[in-house]
């Protein structure tokens, strides 16, 4: 539709993943004109997360660029009758591993609860991310989210347990000291020697010149690890789960890490991590309402034709379906940008080769991961980082009560940093160890999917770019836990479009806000609660007969009492 | 920090741009009228307190940010939301017909439980209507869902839509609660909830 | 300009605040001068309750309303003869303050109104009231107030004890930082399990319960060592409860008789007498005095030449007989020391564990050790480790577990004094436990050489007829009850 569109705009944001909804936001909320939009008719991008046949609409036919080698697999059958034979998703990959995969699999025992169709009436209560993330409770993101109020647009759920492989078995990683304390995985001396360990961990380094520190300077956090008087169980819970290093991470960053972790402790659940409730396609959908509250235009399902750079005024003529539209600055995702910009060579910000990002794996099951113990409730959200030589991945399980699946499914993220583009086979040696086939007790998947996450790098063949071009290119999702990366991403470049204005100040809630023509300083008597309201009314009235201040003198304690009763409130 | 309230409702006005919601909003929670808003930039959500049956409920009533004008309505909009206000213009025959896409839009994405409701808004402009009040009475029998035609202009209706609206929504929820099924709920993070990073190891000492 | 977004600065906002805050004392003044007047007056109506509630919905702490509030209640409930018609009454009352408890739930004057209602309505609902603490404790499981006002309402409403103690372990499990919880057990295990064995002094529970109880708490001890909660509940487990009553010390000579006894009582005339071997009462022993000048106390004085009795109608196998429902022992026998008689049993002794429970200790008592290996210097580890020691075998432990608060009056000099107490304490009961075998039983307690900071069991000390203190000791403040007993020394 030609619709009445402002020809002009301080801002054009092209994609709703993370980093660009983060700066349509930053920028609307310092009060430039903004108009964000989207060539998908979802909200997200690589970031979004999708219902169950939409997510199998999209690894069938594919959206255009972002993602790709896509493969899908039911391990159960179309209808709940006892007829055998699992069918096989469409894949645009190579078919003769694709066979081989199959073969593998199919010969574990179907479970006869659940059917395609069973689980595709229920689509609407899956949330299946793209680009699943979880937050330290005092991490960036949440920092970010509470600092800039942008919170109250999100609920989170506290993760419920962080798990370790340790001698082939999933454990428990205790958190908090309640963890410590119910515990049966550790004796009470070990109990002791962790709390004592962590407590070390957390004081360390408040003085820079300290002995221990100096001692271990240059040395791995591993080594480290050796000479504190701790088990092995201790060690590698601390390693694997706490400290998330590897044989090679340094000291100090084993150690930054450890804190981060211990600081993130006690304040929401009894891990230090959230993940938001119904996914984390939510997060990018929270900071385009805050773009949208302060005057953002969002148009979702636009092409963008290309763009002209006015080489005299700098500015950027947007080409959306036929029309053009002015902007200043335009902020784009990495796979949105017009393939005819590339072809011509303009100068892009941030502009890279397209390569495999992260590969993806995504796994339902009618049962959850590990023991009882590590699902009490029905299971929630477990988190489980995995090694296999110098490569890791993170395992998310969620269960119905993040909003992310239907009740009495699990739902299995897998992520690890692209080697190939093959995501399966990158995948692979950590499946292997949460999914193996091999033994009786494995997990019986019901579904699975594989697929490669692209985004753009610079390399040595990218072209130079002209510092005054007014074309911004944000980065796909990297490998990581949390959304450090992404922040630094959207924070560099707005930092670059309006340097010296502040980044996503915090939005004012609704009753600091002031309606046009009030007195600021007013105050209004729709505002206080109706019974003081009442009891003005009713002063007033009596005022005649009463003297009041008087009383003064018979009520000083009282006095003191309203005013703490006031603070309360004002603190509210 | 004490909550002072019983219940929280979250509950969503939806509609065509143009049909009042924002007057509605802010006839409900400010008792005023102002005609000057072009628009609703900056309004998040309002709250106002009402007491029913003896009990506090803070009603916390969220604005579209003008994301309904291409129909881009997030669908974090509609999470958590327990009542929603469903409102056309009844000098405006288009509204009234996109209800049926609002409806549908609303059921892809909010909770299959939610509490809805039907208004038709401008209800003082008599002599510009274009659709009659038996028509919206049809529509919210359709769907199963009750109907009042407001006018935020003159105050008419607007205070009982909502109260008819909240009741509705506590009864439900305390049919829930005695079937001990509470709610499911996740954590808001709050600018007060940042407590000192030494809690995992509090201490309460005496000796 | 138009449609832009204007947020008060912090000035306005401030000024803002002030001019509501005016308005808020204004009201509250206004309100309160209304109130006072209507009290005057007698009008204990509808509108009290409402001016009243204004005021305690914003700060429910003036204890003056609520006692108008008490008042209205009974005037308005007088009313009406209809049942159903005073439990709305009493309903409307209590549904207010639990809006007030929302504002404050650590409000003292909440809870206590909470109760005066249930007690006069006609249909309370104690159910509802446990379900009521337990969303308050879910909120804030420390909050005392809570945990007392569920003690309440959990009788009332017949609460299974079990479950009540299954609740509180949950709230252990969740933040064992908790003196409230752990207090709640206190008084739970001993009513449900109670002690059937025959230790003296009784357990505080069944050796099973006992036995989990230790376990638990020094889970919780050794996960956060820094957290007194669990310790405090650890003593009270190992026996630092109080001494049964019982008769500790007797002497009597031609002119005078004292009793000791483990805790103060009030000793009645007709309470003791002596007996021959056969059970007949040979002497009432009737007018017994206060060492101390007191109507309670542990130490008793009684004078054979003011009550004209002579020490040579005693029997010669006489026996102590205490009539008193409260003690036990019934009938002691006494020995002879020249012209005297005299009964003495020492302190605290040994109390025997079953096996099981002593392997628990003993088990604990190695993770201790084991632990100590690492950090040689924790004070609360040296302390359990002590304790426990003394707990198993004190005679067989005693050098080690004195090592230990040696150790801990260096590592924790803060409180020295407290651990040279608490050796003082341990030496002394060695002390006496051996005198009670020794020869010079009753006639001289020699206390010389021990190295003592404080002296515990005084009573214990009054039978002998020569003390000889410690250097340090000759001025302690306990002297004065043990210059009584300087009849006996010669």
């Amino acid at each position: 539709m030609s619709d009445d569109l402002p020809d002009k705009f301080d801002l054009i944001v092209i994609g709703t993943g993370f980093p660009e909804s983060c700066i349509a936001a930053a920028a609307s909320r310092i009060g430039k004109t903004v108009l964000h939009i989207d060539p998908h008719e979802y909200y997200g991008g690589v970031w979004a997360s999708f219902n169950l046949e939409s997510f199998c609409a999209l690894l069938e036919y594919g959206n255009g660029s972002d993602i790709k080698n896509t493969k899908q697999k039911w391990y159960i059958n179309e209808q709940l009758n006892p007829e055998m034979g699992a069918e096989v998703g469409n894949s645009n990959s190579d078919s003769e591993t694709h066979a081989m995969a199959e073969d593998t699999v199919v010969r574990k025992p179907i479970d006869q609860q659940w059917s395609r169709e069973k689980l595709l009436q229920q689509s609407r209560r899956f949330n299946l991310d793209l680009s699943p993330k979880i937050l330290y409770s005092a991490g960036p993101l949440v920092q970010l989210l509470v600092s800039s109020n942008i919170c109250r647009y999100a609920e989170f759920r506290a993760v419920d347990r962080v798990c370790t492989k340790f001698q082939n078995q999933i454990i428990n990683v205790p958190c908090s000291r309640s963890d410590v304390f119910n515990t049966k995985d550790l004796n009470i001396v070990e109990k002791r020697l962790l709390m004592k360990f962590l407590s070390q961990c957390l004081a360390f380094g408040e003085d820079k010149t300290e002995e221990d520190t100096l001692l271990y300077r240059g040395k791995t956090f591993r080594e480290y690890l050796q000479e504190q008087k701790v088990t092995e169980k201790i060690r590698t819970c601390v390693m694997q789960a706490i400290a998330m290093s590897t044989d090679e991470t340094p000291f100090e960053v084993g150690i930054g890490r450890t804190q981060q972790f211990l600081g993130s402790l006690g304040r929401y659940g009894n891990t230090p991590f959230l993940f938001p409730m119904y996914g984390c396609g939510e997060i990018p959908q929270c900071f385009c309402r805050l773009c949208a509250v302060f005057g953002g235009i969002y148009c979702l399902k636009r092409n963008i034709d290309d763009i002209i750079v006015e080489a005299d005024t700098n500015i950027a003529n947007v080409v959306l379906e036929g029309k053009t539209i002015k902007a200043q600055h335009v902020v784009s995702a990495p796979c949105h940008i017009p393939t005819v910009l590339l072809e011509r060579n303009v100068g892009i910000y941030g502009q890279g080769e397209l390569v495999n990002s992260l590969s993806r794996g995504i796994f339902l099951s009618a049962e959850p991961l590990g023991s009882e113990e590590l699902n009490s409730g029905g299971g929630g959200v477990n988190l489980l980082r995995l090694l296999a030589d110098t490569r890791e991945a993170i395992l998310i399980q969620l269960s119905h009560f993040s909003g992310t699946c239907p009740k009495g499914i699990y739902l299995f993220h897998l992520t690890t940093a692209a080697q190939t583009d093959q995501p399966e086979q990158d995948l692979a040696p950590f499946v292997a160890q949460i999914f193996n086939t091999e033994t009786d007790d494995a997990l019986k998947l019901l579904y699975s999917a594989y697929f490669t996450i692209m985004g753009r790098k610079s390399t040595s063949s990218t072209p130079r770019v002209d510092v005054s071009t007014p074309i911004f290119c944000t980065s796909a999702p990297s490998y990581e836990l949390d959304y450090d990366n992404a922040i630094i991403n959207a924070r560099e470049i707005f930092t670059k479009l309006y340097a010296d204005a502040e980044f996503l100040p915090r939005a004012p809630d609704p009753e600091e806000i002031v309606i046009e023509g009030e007195d600021p300083r007013a105050l209004s008597e729709n505002s206080l609660p109706d019974d003081l309201r009442e009891q003005l009314r009713e002063l007033e009235k009596s005022a005649e007969h009463m003297d009041i201040e008087d009383t003064e003198g018979t009520s000083v304690i009282e006095i003191n009492q309203v005013e703490s009763e006031s603070q309360q409130m004002d603190a509210e | 920090m004490a909550k002072t309230y019983d219940y929280l409702f979250k509950l969503l006005l939806i509609g065509d741009s143009g049909v009042g919601k924002t007057c509605i909003l802010f006839r409900f929670s400010e008792d005023a009228f102002n005609t000057t808003f072009i628009s609703t930039i900056g309004i998040d959500f309002k709250i106002r307190t009402i007491e029913l049956d003896g009990k506090k409920i803070k009603l916390q009533i969220w604005d579209t940010a003008g994301q309904e004008r291409f129909r881009t309505i997030t669908t974090a909009y509609y999470r958590g939301a327990m009542g929603i206000m469903l409102v056309y213009d009844i000098t405006q025959e288009k509204s009234f017909e996109n209800i049926k896409n609002w409806i549908r839009n609303i059921e892809e994405n909010a909770s299959a439980d939610v509490e809805k409701m039907l208004l038709g808004n401008k209800c003082e402009l008599n002599d510009k209507r274009q659709v009659s009040r038996e028509r919206g009475e049809q529509l919210a029998v359709e769907y199963g869902i009750k109907f009042m035609e407001t006018s935020a202009k003159a105050s008419i209706n607007v205070e009982e839509a909502f109260l008819t609206l909240a009741s509705d929504i506590k009864a439900k929820m305390e049919k829930r609660l005695e079937a001990n099924n509470p709610p499911k709920g996740g954590h808001q993070l709050k600018f007060a909830e940042t407590r000192k990073t030494e809690t995992w190891l509090s201490k309460c000492n005496l000796l | 300009m138009h449609g832009r977004l204007k947020v008060r600065t912090t000035e306005e906002e401030r000024e803002r605040k002030k001019k509501e805050q005016a308005l808020k004392v204004k009201a509250y003044r206004a309100a309160m001068v209304k109130i006072q007047e209507k009290r005057l007056s007698h009008e204990l109506d509808g509108e009290m309750l409402l001016l009243t509630s204004q005021i305690l919905l914003r700060n429910p702490d003036v204890s003056t309303l609520w006692n108008i509030r008490r008042e209205c209640a009974e005037q308005i409930v007088l009313k009406t003869e209809d049942l159903e018609e005073q439990q709305a009454i009493f309903e409307t009352e209590l549904n207010f303050s639990e809006q007030c408890l929302l504002v404050n739930p650590k409000s003292y004057n909440c809870w206590h109104h909470r109760c005066w209602i249930l007690e006069h309505s006609p249909k309370p609902n104690w159910e509802r009231e446990v379900q009521l603490c337990t969303k308050y404790l879910k909120m804030d499981e420390r909050n005392f107030h809570t945990w007392d006002y569920r003690r309440y309402v959990v009788e009332k409403a017949n609460i299974p004890k079990q479950s009540e103690l299954d609740f509180c372990t949950e709230k252990i499990k969740v933040n064992f930082s908790n003196y409230s919880s752990w207090h709640h057990r206190s008084l739970l295990l001993p009513l449900l399990y109670p002690y059937e064995g025959e230790a003296q002094p009784k357990r505080a529970m069944s050796e099973e319960k006992l036995q989990n109880e230790l376990e638990m708490v020094l889970t919780a001890a050794f996960t956060d060592p820094n957290d007194s909660s669990a310790w405090f509940y650890q003593r009270w487990l190992l026996g630092y409860s109080r001494q049964e009553l019982d008769v500790c010390a007797f002497r009597c000579n031609n002119k005078h008789a004292m009793l000791a006894f483990t805790n103060p009582l009030i000793l009645d005339a007709k309470d003791v007498a002596i007996t021959n071997s056969e059970g007949t009462v040979i002497i009432k022993l009737t007018n017994w005095h206060s060492i101390n000048k007191t109507k309670a106390d542990n130490v008793w004085f009684f004078s054979l030449t003011d009550n004209a009795i002579s020490y040579k109608e005693f029997p010669k196998e006489a026996f102590l007989e205490i009539n008193r429902s409260d003690i036990s022992l019934k009938k002691i026998i006494l020995k002879t020391y020249k012209e005297s008689l005299f009964y003495f049993k020492s302190p605290n002794q040994q109390h025997a564990f079953s096996k099981n429970v002593l392997n628990e200790l003993q088990s604990q008592l190695e993770s201790c050790e084991s632990l100590l290996e690492y950090e040689p210097d924790s004070k609360w580890t040296l302390l359990t480790s002590a304790l426990l020691m003394h707990a198993i075998d004190a005679q067989k432990y005693h050098n080690k577990s004195l090592e230990n608060l040696e150790k801990l009056q260096k590592v924790d000099a803060l409180r020295e004094n407290y651990y040279k107490d608490l050796a003082s304490r341990w030496i002394l009961e060695k002390f006496l436990l051996n005198w009670m075998d020794s020869d010079a039983v009753p006639y001289e307690l020699d206390l010389r050489s021990e190295n003592l900071n404080a002296l515990y069991y005084s009573q214990y000390l009054c039978i002998a007829d020569k003390l000889l203190l410690p250097n340090n000791l000759t001025n302690y403040s306990s002297m004065k009850q043990l210059q009584g007993f300087s009849i006996f020394e010669y």
